[in-house]
């Protein structure tokens, strides 16, 4: 609840400087919902594989220009969720009934209309202040839900150069979060474990020609502390059997990875962007994604259609079962080797207004994303934004 | 890091260093048009980037959460 009233706090001064410096704000309201299916889920407390989740994420963002090198924005972001491993508390059976409601709730479930569901709240601030050729963006946010609770902050830092035709970008970011595993011997909560995720990123951006931008970016992600998921468990060799998944507590990440933008004409663009991963727990992964942008309606609509093409290695402590109990030992489908495919459409349409008027943009994404371990989820959005 | 990788991300980097066009402001009509955005539909990318890094062992990076809830399995 702090972070909501940081964000309230951000919002009255984002709107007090407002009305002192006559700024000019978006307010945009997204609804987000997501929904996942698939049976080959081996690290799910039943041992089911039932990895069915749906979620349903309202989220409000604003953004208001104090002044030409002054902006405000923040977020608030209330979620409304049900997995399987949602209910798996509330019966000590580990069922997998998703949000259907039913039984009696334990610590997952809600009361009246959220039976069955889980909830999450957090917000996101920050103020983008830009001198000479520099501009700095600290931010800072939260959130809070069942077994996971997360502080953070970063700086980010842009570097114009060459009349702005290159632009070096760098920052740091620091999380300080805190998850709640399930104990699957005892049958509870085990007790808040510290977890800490350090940061920083370098890009660069370069105006090709007339009609082409490219961008080169790199990162690095170290993570301490308790890096399991809250309720991801192994098989040991039977159904019934089941331990704790264990990995090790800390974890190093590196990625390097290219975007490029090509004008094919006044109304279409060409994207392509690629990204390479690896990390200290051996998986290595490629990312491709291109994308074709499509302006109509004398550039008031926006059509993107995108492909992407993702691929992973397991991580060394990956095996869909373990008869001998090792020292780390996941089944957590994600850590597995798969590749995913995935389509999207994304629209947005901004009819002109009229001057001194509110303007309005809409907007909504389709997306179907599909794992090669038969995983596959289902993303839709629509937005609404005011600018005023 | 592999060695077709690490070629193809020094070759990104060499073409941006070794760029000299310099387009004017007055020139960037095509580029400042939305379609040219890195991510044209905005805020709405920031949830597809949250789709993938809960379902994803690459999570990290640039453009993604590097912490934070999932409601995940």
């Amino acid at each position: 609840m702090a972070a909501i009233r940081k964000l309230a706090l951000a919002a009255v001064l984002a709107l007090c400087l407002e009305k002192a410096a006559s700024a000019s704000t978006d307010m945009e309201f997204v609804v987000n919902s997501m929904y996942q299916s698939g049976k080959g889920g081996k690290q799910v407390y039943d041992g089911s594989g039932d990895q069915s989740l749906t979620l349903y994420e309202p989220v409000l963002y604003i953004n208001s220009q104090i002044d030409h090198d002054t902006s405000v924005f923040g977020s608030a972001v209330f979620d409304v969720l049900s997995s399987a491993s949602a209910k798996a508390f509330d019966s000590g059976t580990g069922a997998s009934r998703g949000g259907t409601g039913g039984g009696e709730d334990g610590e997952g479930g809600g009361e009246g209309l959220l039976q069955g569901w889980q909830t999450r709240v957090g917000a996101e601030a920050g103020y983008s202040k830009r001198k000479g050729s520099w501009v700095f963006t600290p931010t800072a946010g939260g959130s809070h839900e069942l077994s996971y609770n997360s502080l953070h902050g970063g700086l980010n830092v842009q570097k114009f150069l060459a009349e702005e035709n290159f632009v070096l970008s760098a920052g740091l970011f620091h999380y300080s979060d805190e998850a709640n595993p399930w104990d699957i011997q005892k049958g509870k909560f085990a007790g808040f474990q510290s977890k800490t995720t350090n940061s920083a990123n370098a890009s660069a951006t370069q105006i090709l020609d007339e009609r082409s931008i490219a961008l080169a970016g790199i990162s690095f992600t170290r993570q301490n502390g308790f890096l399991e998921g809250t309720r991801n468990t192994v098989s040991t060799g039977t159904v019934t059997q089941r331990a704790s998944e264990q990995l090790p507590d800390a974890r190093e990440k590196w990625t390097a990875n290219v975007r490029y933008v090509r004008s094919l004409s006044g109304k279409l663009a060409f994207h392509l962007d690629y990204r390479y991963y690896t990390d200290t727990w051996n998986i290595r992964a490629h990312t491709w994604e291109p994308s074709l942008a499509w302006s109509f309606s004398d550039e008031a609509g926006t059509i993107k259609l995108g492909y992407r093409r993702y691929s992973q290695t397991a991580a060394r402590y990956y095996a869909g079962s373990f008869p001998v109990m090792k020292t780390y030992m996941t089944s957590d489908s994600d850590l597995a080797k798969f590749s995913a495919d995935e389509v999207s459409a994304q629209l947005a349409y901004a009819p002109e207004g009229e001057p001194g008027r509110t303007a309005w943009e809409y907007g909504g994404t389709l997306l179907y994303y599909k794992r090669s371990d038969g995983l596959s989820v289902a993303v839709a959005q629509a937005s609404l934004t005011a600018k005023f | 890091m592999g060695p077709y990788v690490k070629l193809a991300f020094l070759a990104a980097l060499s073409a941006l260093a070794s760029s000299c066009v310099r387009v004017h402001q007055i020139d960037r009509e095509t580029l400042s048009t939305r379609i040219m955005q890195f991510e044209p539909t905005g805020s709405r990318q920031a949830f597809i980037n949250d789709v993938h890094s809960i379902r994803e062992g690459a999570s990290g990076g640039v453009g993604q959460s590097a912490g934070g809830g999932c409601g995940c399995n």
